[in-house]
C-alpha cells in the first residue's frame, strides 16, 4: 500500500468501515511511513476536536417540559 | 409542533378533553389502562438517555435553539405515536433518529424558501493537514495540530452549520453521533454509496472551512486573542 491509497482509505479506517485485512494493511503502513502516521493522529485528533465543539446538553428547562410532555402522554 | 401549540395538547389532556386530531397529535390509540401506563413507563426509559445527543443533533440541524426545541418536541410525540411500531431489542437510538430527521426534512421542506444550491464549491481531495504541511504556517507553530488551538468552539459549531443540508445531516449523524454507514444508511433512506460521498464530500466542505479560520487566525493572531481551544 502506498501513501495516496493510505489517505484515500484513512476515512474510512477511522469510521471502522473497512475490512479486517484491509485495516491490518492500513496498519502495516503505518508503522512504516511516519507522515501517514502523522495524518492520521492528526485527523483522528480533529475528529474529537469538533465533537468535543458541538456536544450539547440539554437546558435544564427544556429537559423540565419534555419530562413534562412524556408525563403527559400518559392518560 | 410549537411549544405553545404542545402546552395545549398537555393541558387539554389534563383537563380530560380528548384532543384527537392537534397537527398530528393523536394520542388515542394507545392501549388501555395498566398496559398504557407500562407502555409509557418503557418509552419514557427508553428515550431519556438520548435526549441530550438528539437536542445537539436538532441543534446542529436547525440552527437555532427555538427551532431545535420544537423539533425535539415533535420528535418526542411523532416517537410516542410510532412506538407500537418499536421492536423491543433493536436500535432505539437509530429508530429516534429517523424520527428525528424525517420530521426535520418535512419542516425543512415547509419552511424553505428556496432549495439549497447544490452547486457547492469543488473541494476535490481538499485534506486541512495537507494545506497545513505545505503552508509556511507549520514552520512557524510546529505541529500541526496546535494550528487548531486557536480556531474557536463557536466557528466550528458555524463551520458545520455552514454545510448544505445533504451533507451536513450525514457528517452530524458520523461524526458527531457516530453512526456507521449502514445505520446512516437506513436513518436517511438513502443508498450505502449515497451515504459515503455525502460524508466524504461534507468533511471536505468542513474542513476546507476549518482551513479558512485558521488562516485568517494565524495572521492577525495577536497574545491576548479570546479563549482558545485546545486539542
Amino acid at each position: 500500500m502506498d501513501c495516496r491509497e493510505f489517505e484515500a482509505k484513512l476515512w474510512a479506517f477511522l469510521d471502522g468501515e473497512l475490512e479486517a485485512a484491509v485495516c491490518a494493511e492500513l496498519r502495516a503502513h503505518l508503522e512504516d511511513c511516519p507522515g501517514c502516521l502523522d495524518h492520521y493522529r492528526f485527523e483522528d485528533a480533529l475528529r474529537g476536536f469538533v465533537r468535543r465543539c458541538c456536544q450539547e446538553t440539554l437546558p435544564e428547562p427544556l429537559r423540565a417540559r419534555l419530562y413534562q410532555l412524556l408525563a403527559c402522554l400518559e392518560d | 409542533m410549537s411549544r405553545r401549540a404542545l402546552f395545549l395538547v398537555c393541558w387539554h389532556r389534563s383537563m380530560g378533553t380528548s384532543v384527537t386530531e392537534h397537527e398530528g397529535a393523536r394520542l388515542t390509540h394507545r392501549p388501555d389502562g395498566a398496559g398504557r401506563e407500562a407502555d409509557r413507563a418503557r418509552f419514557e426509559a427508553l428515550v431519556r438517555d438520548h435526549l441530550d445527543s438528539l437536542y445537539g443533533a436538532a441543534l446542529r440541524l436547525t440552527r437555532n435553539r427555538a427551532d431545535a426545541e420544537d423539533l425535539l418536541q415533535e420528535t418526542l410525540l411523532k416517537a410516542w405515536r410510532s412506538f407500537h411500531t418499536f421492536e423491543e431489542g433493536t436500535n432505539a437510538r437509530a429508530w429516534l433518529f429517523r424520527i428525528l430527521m424525517n420530521a426535520h426534512i418535512d419542516r425543512y421542506r415547509k419552511t424553505a424558501r428556496e432549495p439549497e444550491t447544490m452547486d457547492v464549491e469543488d473541494v476535490g481531495d481538499f485534506y486541512l493537514y495537507n494545506k497545513v504541511q505545505e503552508s509556511e504556517l507549520l514552520r512557524r507553530v510546529g505541529d500541526p495540530e496546535k494550528l487548531l488551538e486557536r480556531v474557536m468552539e463557536h466557528e466550528v459549531r458555524e463551520a458545520l452549520e455552514s454545510l448544505p443540508e445533504h451533507f451536513r445531516s450525514v457528517v452530524i449523524l458520523a461524526d458527531l453521533q457516530g453512526f456507521s454507514y449502514r445505520e446512516i444508511a437506513e436513518i436517511l433512506g438513502i443508498p450505502m454509496g449515497t451515504v459515503m460521498s455525502r460524508l466524504f464530500r461534507g468533511r471536505r466542505l468542513l474542513q476546507r472551512k476549518l482551513w479558512d479560520y485558521v488562516r485568517s487566525h494565524h495572521r492577525v493572531a495577536t497574545a491576548g486573542e479570546g479563549a482558545a481551544v485546545g486539542l
